[in-house]
């Protein structure tokens, strides 16, 4: 047995790293034509050019490459984090990311094309609208080449986890404009009869696979297999069958290489970074973050404390629809219901004929309809539970001073309950205040979103985590505080009867 | 604003009255005199209906058959949801464990019905409530909260805050029997005060020694019905029926 484990040991090191795949990180939900799931007759397949140009790559390096579903915002810390070996999925070249991780030949140039809804007489291109536009609400996805661009030159940025979204927003009439890159616009907006493309693509750039700034013999590997697809023309022919081979490859992708004397973005990250710099749209997001709190919990209240009466006070079918709002509230995410009233209701309302609805059920609308309508169910419970908990000898007392039943809740009942439901609420108010979060997800730019936004294009992770949780605390801090201030007024005042 | 005591107390006549929780009886055909301006002591063991009756006729509970009449107007059984506002309006309602307004003050929880409901201004109505307590001799405790008060200071403002709608009839259910001796007598002072204005008091009590001092007649309610009906003197030295005299050796101990 003694000679077993080093002659084991021997035959894993020296069998391991040829026969080892490499996994791929990419995100499929980041959609065509990179890499997505097509229907096809039983099932579904994973397709698109990045992944004709993986197996391609695969075949030159004679090591499989297996897929890893993984966000695409996260591509760089995760490929830090070693949670996969090479990212490939319209990852930009730009200064700050080559800080961080090392990239490969380019292997197509993008470049931004702007969208706008068909008819759009306001502007014919980029430089226009920024002329007569310079505040106009743009979408894009987040963390790409377009988000740093539109918010440098100050236009309300609307960053998307994936180009449907927002091409279904400008539809909708909530977009002026979506500036996304090239391949995206061709996939999306070129079919969609509601759009039409606003002057020539520009600001180029590259898409390049990345690896670990460690693993510079896979680099060279994965250098030469791009160079030998160049070369033998397999990755023209990929690319011409997405549509995406055009003049600009043609003349440029055989001198592209990813390092600086190929510039083609500038530098909007790293050290121009300053606390001053980011610490004003910090606070920004932190004020639409109260302004959402206090919007969706006032809704709270006063749905809540009509559901609760109906409860309590309605005849039975009433009562027992106020009951099924609580039990259908509770069970669901709100992420769900966001989506939902977001992007489902207008879409409802467009099938039923009425197109206004879209542009009325904004980020914020919808955000405050949906914390409000789920907090609501909680709020119910909690009064009704305060309501309950005031004694029926206090109605009986107010009764024989002739006092009517809606003047006995409203004055001695009511007041009695609330001051019970205090401390409930206020802990509600302060989940909430931190469940505001959730909202970023339909592009609603409170702190916690801006945090991410700021995060990934300065990749200062940390130093700005840090203040956007000392914002989150001083804001929340002062309402549990008030909260314990409020209750004990109320307790010396009131114990007993 | 002078509360109508001058105004003499309803008389009340109640006839045959049944109630019912469910198959269970707790009043079987009570039927009873109150003079205006007496006032009548309901005695009994527990569970004799005693305070069911005065519910009853504080328009808290309905009944199944029988009638109530105070004055001229004569309720009877399933009227109850068109008349108990108006019976509640008659009568003023004592309870045995307060019901003060815990979150207003001794003054505000006396004023607050004639304000809301009888629609006196505010300065009205807490000159109302100041006249009242100082009736219940509790004038300095106005900006109080009831918390802060003893049990007996808290029926002495209970008491207040019914005078204040200047009811004709008054309803005390065992308003003394949470409280301990000393501050027991002070309600008791109180309550003989108020009879000596003239309103119809009824009273549902365990204090003998009271009722016999203080009310003109004692009904003895036992098992649903009256046992026993007539002068306080005559009922409690000389009981006339067996389960009177039972009751009575049994509290008199």
């Amino acid at each position: 047995m003694a000679g077993f484990w080093p002659l084991a040991a021997l035959i894993l090191l020296s069998t391991a790293p040829a026969a080892e795949p490499l996994r791929w990180g990419c995100d499929e939900e980041g959609g065509a034509p990179y890499c997505f799931k097509r229907q096809t007759g039983d099932g579904f397949e994973r397709v698109g050019f990045e992944v004709d140009i993986t197996k391609a790559l695969s075949a030159r390096l004679g090591r499989p490459i297996t897929f890893t579903q993984y966000p695409f915002d996260n591509l760089v810390p995760g490929l830090k984090k070693r949670d996969f070996d090479l990212a490939m999925n319209g990852l930009e070249v730009t200064p700050d990311r080559r800080r961080e991780v090392l990239f490969c030949r380019p292997y197509y140039l993008y470049r931004q094309q702007l969208v706008c809804r068909i008819g759009e007489s306001r502007f014919t291109d980029y430089t226009t609208l920024k002329n007569t536009l310079p505040r106009a609400k743009v979408g894009t996805m987040d963390a790409t080449a377009a988000e740093r661009i539109l918010a440098n030159d100050g236009f309300d940025v609307a960053g998307y986890p994936a180009p449907t979204e927002a091409y279904r927003d400008l539809g909708l009439g909530r977009l002026d404009a979506v500036l996304l890159d090239l391949p995206m616009a061709i996939s999306y907006a070129r079919k969609d009869k509601a759009l039409a493309f606003a002057g020539q693509a520009f600001a180029p750039g590259r898409y390049a696979i990345a690896v670990h700034p460690e693993d510079t013999v896979l680099k060279t590997k994965i250098d030469a297999g791009i160079d030998a697809l160049i070369a033998d023309g397999t990755l023209r022919g990929i690319l011409e069958e997405w549509g995406l081979w055009d003049e600009f490859q043609a003349t440029h992708l055989q001198t592209a290489t990813s390092d600086d004397s190929w510039e083609l973005e500038t530098d909007h990250t790293g050290e121009n970074w300053t606390v001053m710099r980011y610490l004003p749209l910090l606070l920004e997001g932190a004020w639409v973050t109260v302004r959402l709190t206090a919007a969706s919990f006032a809704l709270a209240m006063a749905l809540g404390l009509l559901v609760a009466v109906t409860r309590l006070y309605a005849p039975q079918p009433f009562a027992m629809l106020a009951i099924a709002y609580v039990e259908f509230f509770r069970g669901i995410p709100v992420l769900l219901l966001l989506f939902f009233i977001y992007f489902g209701l207008p879409a409802m309302a467009e099938s039923a004929g009425w197109n206004g609805l879209g542009e009325w059920i904004t980020p914020f609308v919808a955000a405050t309809l949906g914390l409000g309508l789920n907090y609501a169910a909680y709020e119910a419970e909690i009064y009704r539970a305060s309501l309950q908990a005031v004694p029926r000898g206090q109605w009986e007392a107010a009764a024989c001073l002739g006092m009517s039943p809606n003047l006995t809740f409203n004055r001695i009942i009511l007041p009695q309950a609330l001051r019970t439901a205090l401390p409930p609420m206020t802990s509600d108010m302060v989940a909430l205040f931190k469940d505001t979060s959730i909202a970023s997800a339909i592009a609603l730019v409170e702190l916690n979103k801006e945090y991410q936004i700021l995060a990934k294009s300065s990749l200062k992770f940390v130093e700005i985590g840090l203040v956007t949780a000392a914002l989150y605390l001083a804001l929340s801090l002062p309402l549990g505080y008030l909260s314990r201030y409020l209750e004990k007024a109320w307790n010396t005042d009131s114990h007993g009867t | 604003m002078e509360p109508k005591t001058n105004k003499s107390g309803q008389a009340i006549a109640i006839n045959g009255l049944v109630k019912r929780h469910g198959q269970r009886e707790i009043l079987r055909g009570v039927s009873l005199e109150i003079a205006s301006g007496s006032t009548m002591a309901l005695i009994g063991p527990s569970g004799g209906g005693k305070s069911t009756l005065l519910r009853c006729l504080a328009g808290l509970e309905a009944f199944q058959d029988g009638s109530v009449t105070f004055d001229n107007k004569t309720i009877k059984a399933g009227e109850h949801h068109e008349n108990g506002a108006w019976l509640r309006s008659c009568v003023g309602m004592i309870f045995q464990d307060y019901q003060l307004f815990p979150h207003m003050t001794v003054a505000d929880n006396i004023a607050a019905a004639p304000q809301w409901v009888s629609g006196l201004r505010r300065e009205e109505a807490t000159a109302l409530a100041m006249k009242l307590l100082d009736k219940v001799g509790l004038k300095d405790q106005a900006r109080s909260f009831p918390s802060r008060l003893s049990g007996g200071q808290k029926q002495r403002v209970a008491i207040a805050r019914a005078l204040a709608m200047e009811p004709r009839v008054l309803l005390c259910d065992e308003i003394t029997s949470a409280l301990d001796p000393e501050t027991k007598s002070d309600v008791l002072n109180v309550l003989e005060e108020i009879r000596a204005e003239g309103l119809t008091i009824v009273m549902v009590t365990h204090e003998i020694g009271f009722a016999r001092r203080a009310a003109d007649r004692v009904a003895l309610l036992a098992d649903g019905h009256v046992a026993e009906c007539g002068a306080a003197a005559d009922v409690i030295d000389r009981p006339s029926s067996e389960r009177a005299a039972r009751f009575l050796a049994q509290v008199m101990g």
